[in-house]
């Protein structure tokens, strides 16, 4: 199925990171909004209803703290609803405040989609494939946490059970636990060093490395990335334009064709998604 | 054709100590090379001479030729592409979360296009069976699919030898089994050249095409596997435990047939015209007090889960050595778990000298008398020697400290004490761990695989051990795969079947009854209605028979 | 581990609700403030308010504050004020835009002999309002006391300026 999750990972890499980054400097209502939806939207295709509602109910919960933090802390604005402890709660904040808890609502999202489109293996493989030191290095990183915690369950199974632990002194027992735990760290590192060692017999070099290709580049992917390349420019060269500020008032919300890059660029994964399940809906008929 | 000639080498580690003396060893192409020998005699390190990596620091002297040429002179692509490794421990080689990824890994280092790696993995996944999990994460395997993992990694790359150092030791003994013929498919299907370091070498003589017995860092002997019996002089004793029965009564009995597998032992009987074996009566042991008793104890470890122990019943007495059989996963661990008090059961009760087991309340609290030797014998050790360990051991316990000399000289374990227990062998940290369970005076001991990676000489030692401490009245429970072991060592046995301890049984009538579930041994007087589980016996009967025929 | 954060984030909230207080005044109710009467005999000082530096260096400021800065760059020029008992010049900045209607923001408790209030914008112009070195500083009788503007206290005739610079304070004639 040819959707917006199969393609290159470092096609969504670039994907999120300038999503993110553009996202967050223009900070404009409508392409936060825009964004936030498209979050959703893939959320819900790569998992299941409960979760997204699950992700919905912390997220409205976190943007009414946001608001009345905000409320309590910022006192910009030329409209004021009302003084609280002799400075203005104004309108400006109010809208500052719904649209940054809007932010971080996309932000949250794009994690989660994140996590159901780039399981950590494709990160490795992006890494693998582009600067292979990192990506062996991440290999072994992720493995380092586990094996310090099987290492460390497995001796304090035994060591309880053959009476270690069963000294009066809380402390000592306290102290016990810290040198196995310090103990599994070293040995953690000792292993992955060795890896290391076995790695290098495998003839590990970075000159003249080739990539066994699990992903390719197509249509979608170039179409993808030159869009995303489009919003960047267009936010370099119109920066001015498109910059959106809250204060002292709030910018006029306009539509501009500047923004349509940006959100085509955006919702480009939405239509490579519908893409996809059209024709494995048509494939799938003709079976 | 000459492949691999180790030309006198001999490796010195920088304290001086010589590992390898002037070794020589031809190795011919096509060749199922079996190495082996005590534990500590320089077989790891040979192994390591072959790789500049991998090789310690030291004195190295002598040459090694791969088809005629020094190692020397060969660069690193060339040796990486000529020779391959697989190790004992199946987590240590893999690198990746992906299956694909690991596989890849090696060609993608030596700058082969795409598509051939494509190609490549395809033809490996297909040839070694690995499609059922090939989208699985490599952390959760299992041991015997980490080791074929790791075999296929070292495939790949098409070398022309492939070196295994005890690839089995970590596996339970299907997965062995599986291993060990698929390098037999490896060899007669691919021509690859195999040089295998085992312990579990009785197995083998069907396959190997030749052996090499290493001791004390020297080549002892090497020769193909059916002249094995013509250099047997000299090193009797250590060379007689690794044959398979056939091939051994066979030469005790000074005949000139080779058998290897059960059933050409049985064919060599036959051809000396025996029709029947003795069947000999089985005294059954006297027990004396119960020690440990398990009335009606079941256990799961979730509520919607089904019983992983269903009713457990049985009691163990103070003289008396109980093996408990069974699959790997199939509960037997926390069984163990279960009299430790490490988990408690929903139903049932647990008694210790009579006194019934409450639930453990603290986290910390242990149940005494019990002393339980894990799997990996080295989770027992904190300490950086020996000797500190047992020391705040008992410190922490409130022992006194004349016990730890008494251990010592009862293990003999004198030479131990000031070395890292990381730097012992399978069989000595075995014994170390064994004297300090002992150091808290145990009613029960629980051993948990005991033998698993341990070469036979050890094994003949943990034997003795116990027998021993049989006799001192301190009841010992083993779950193990090992039916050579459980034949010398237990009292009674059992099979964990289905979360139940099945009917205890002297080990004569369980193994004389068991089909499948037996020792080579059994199998081979089955067709001859007896009930012989020993070697001895075996020899004692037949020659009697021979001897008439003779 | 999502409503441990929830959690956690409320807590702080509700404790800094806590400390700054909740008084609520309508809009009306804040702008009805008394002006003090000035008699001969109470004790006067004077406050000016100005932000002459942005007008050398326009370029700098966020074009959206254009519309609210005054054409000559004073926002409040010398003005005379009661000076009641123990003033501080904080307490007199407070006093004259909340008599004047000029938005000022500041952060910390009014209690000076606790906090020492930051003032973060008057008349909607902020620190980094106009390029990174911008923000707001305060003279008394031409020099810059080096404390805190809620510690200063003033004594009669004291002349209290704030002053907006564009450069870490060398625009208005100041060490920064």
């Amino acid at each position: 199925m040819k959707n917006f999750k199969e393609l290159h990972p470092s096609v969504l890499i670039i994907y999120y990171l300038i999503c993110i980054i553009v996202i967050s400097l223009l900070n404009e209502p409508q392409l936060v909004s825009i964004a936030c939806l498209t979050m959703i939207i893939l959320l819900l295709s790569y998992s299941t209803l409960q979760h997204v509602l699950n992700e919905l109910v912390f997220i409205v919960s976190l943007t009414l703290l946001i608001v009345i933090g905000f409320l309590y802390f910022y006192h910009n604005g030329i409209t004021p609803m009302f003084y609280l402890n002799d400075l203005p709660v104004t309108v400006e904040v109010l809208k500052y405040s719904m649209f940054t808890a809007l932010l971080v609502a996309f932000f949250l999202l794009s994690i989660q989609v994140m996590i159901h489109t780039l399981p950590s293996n494709r990160i490795i493989y992006v890494f693998t494939a582009f600067i292979p030191t990192v990506g062996v290095f991440l290999a072994l990183c992720i493995r380092f946490i586990p094996t310090i915690k099987e290492h460390y369950k497995e001796r304090v199974e035994v060591q309880k059970i053959n009476g270690y632990f069963a000294t009066k002194s809380r402390f000592d027992r306290y102290f016990a636990t810290l040198q196995l735990l310090a103990d599994s760290i070293f040995w953690a590192l000792e292993n992955t060093f060795n890896k290391w060692t076995l790695i290098k017999t495998r003839a590990f070099n970075t000159s003249r490395r080739t990539t066994f290709k699990r992903f390719s580049f197509n249509g979608s992917a170039y179409s993808q990335l030159i869009l995303l390349l489009a919003a960047t420019i267009t936010l370099l060269f119109y920066w001015d334009e498109l910059r959106f500020y809250y204060f002292p008032e709030t910018k006029i919300i306009e539509q501009k064709s500047q923004h349509l890059v940006i959100i085509l660029a955006m919702v480009w994964p939405l239509f490579l998604e519908l893409k996809g399940r059209i024709t494995w809906f048509y494939y799938k008929s003709k079976m | 054709m000459v492949l691999l000639q180790i030309k006198n080498v001999s490796f010195t580690l920088p304290t001086e100590e010589r590992i390898l003396k002037r070794i020589d060893l031809t190795i011919e192409e096509g060749e199922f090379h079996v190495v082996f020998g005590p534990s500590g005699s320089g077989k790891t390190t040979l192994l390591k001479m072959f790789s500049q990596q991998l090789r310690p620091f030291g004195n190295f002297e002598g040459e090694i030729e791969i088809n005629g040429v020094n190692m020397m002179d060969l660069n690193e692509e060339q040796l990486v592409r000529t020779i391959r490794f697989v190790h004992q421990n199946p987590n240590d080689q893999i690198i990746f979360e992906d299956v694909l990824q690991e596989l890849a890994f090696g060609l993608e280092n030596l700058g082969i296009p795409s598509d051939e790696i494509q190609n490549r993995m395809a033809e490996m996944v297909h040839f070694l069976k690995i499609e059922s999990w090939l989208h699985e994460k490599t952390a959760y395997l299992s041991g015997g699919q980490k080791q074929i993992l790791n075999l296929a990694s070292a495939l790949i790359m098409r070398p022309d030898i492939l070196l295994l150092d005890e690839p089995t030791a970590q596996l339970d003994p299907l997965a062995a089994t599986d291993f060990i013929h698929l390098l037999k498919r490896v060899n007669d299907e691919l021509g690859t050249t195999i040089i295998l370091i085992e312990h579990r070498v009785q197995a083998l003589f069907p396959l190997a095409t030749s052996m090499t017995f290493l001791e004390g860092g020297e080549v002892r002997f090497s020769c193909p596997t059916n002249k094995i019996l013509e250099y047997l002089s000299g090193h009797e004793n250590m060379v007689r435990q690794v044959l398979p029965p056939g091939l051994l009564l066979s030469h005790d009995l000074g005949l000139e047939d080779a058998p290897f597998t059960v059933k050409e032992s049985i064919q060599l009987l036959k051809k000396y015209h025996i029709s029947q074996l003795p069947f000999i009566k089985d005294l059954p042991s006297t027990y004396t007090t119960e020690v440990l008793k398990l009335k009606n104890i079941s256990f799961r470890y979730d509520r919607k889960g089904r019983d992983v122990l269903k009713n457990i019943h049985f009691s163990i007495a103070e003289n008396e050595i109980m093996t408990i059989f069974g699959n790997n996963g199939s509960g037997k661990t926390t069984l163990l778990k279960i009299i430790t008090g490490q988990k408690n059961p929903y139903a049932g009760e647990l008694f210790i000298d009579g006194v019934k087991q409450k639930k453990l309340k603290s986290l910390y609290a242990s149940r005494k008398s019990i002393g339980y030797l894990p799997q990996n014998p080295l989770a027992l050790f904190i300490e950086k020697t020996v000797l500190k360990d047992f020391e705040k051991y008992c410190r922490r316990l409130e022992i006194d400290p004349v016990k730890i000399d008494e251990v010592v000289a009862k293990l003999n374990i004198e030479n131990y004490l000031h070395k890292h227990p990381e730097d012992l062998s399978g069989g000595e940290i075995q014994r170390v761990a064994l004297a300090k369970l002992l150091l808290n005076n145990p009613k029960i001991l629980l051993l948990d695989e005991p033998t698993k990676g341990l070469d036979l000489f050890s094994k003949n030692q943990m034997a003795d051990l116990l027998l021993q401490l049989k006799q001192q009245s301190c009841a010992i429970l083993i779950v193990t795969h090992d039916l050579e072991f459980a034949v010398k060592v237990a009292t009674s046995v059992a099979l964990f079947f289905d979360g139940k301890v099945l009917e205890k049984q002297s080990p004569r009538i369980f193994f004389s009854n068991n089909h499948y579930y037996t020792p080579a041994i059994s199998r081979i007087v089955r067709p001859f209605d007896s009930n012989i589980i020993n070697y001895e016996e075996l020899l004692q009967s037949t020659k009697n028979l021979i001897g008439e025929f003779k | 581990m999502k409503k441990d954060f929830l959690l956690v984030v409320c807590i702080a909230l509700l404790i800094a609700i806590f400390f700054s207080g909740t008084k609520i005044q309508s809009v009306e109710q804040y702008e009805s403030v008394t002006k003090d009467t000035i008699t001969e005999e109470t004790p006067i000082v004077y406050l000016s308010i100005d932000a002459r530096s942005i007008k050398k260096n326009e370029k700098l400021l966020k074009p959206e504050l254009l519309k609210y800065m005054p054409s000559d760059g004073v926002i409040l020029k010398k003005t005379a004020y009661v000076l009641r008992k123990n003033d501080t010049a904080f307490d007199l900045l407070l006093r004259a835009t909340r008599q004047n209607k000029i938005q000022m923001e500041y952060q910390g408790a009014t209690d000076n002999s606790f906090n020492s209030v930051y003032v973060q914008g008057i008349n909607y112009l902020y620190e980094f309002s106009a390029g990174s070195n911008s923000g707001w500083m305060y003279r008394v009788n031409e020099s810059f006391p080096n404390k805190g503007i809620s510690r200063y206290k003033l004594k009669e005739g004291d002349v209290v300026a704030l002053q907006y610079t564009t450069n870490l304070g060398n625009d208005i004639g100041g060490r920064q």
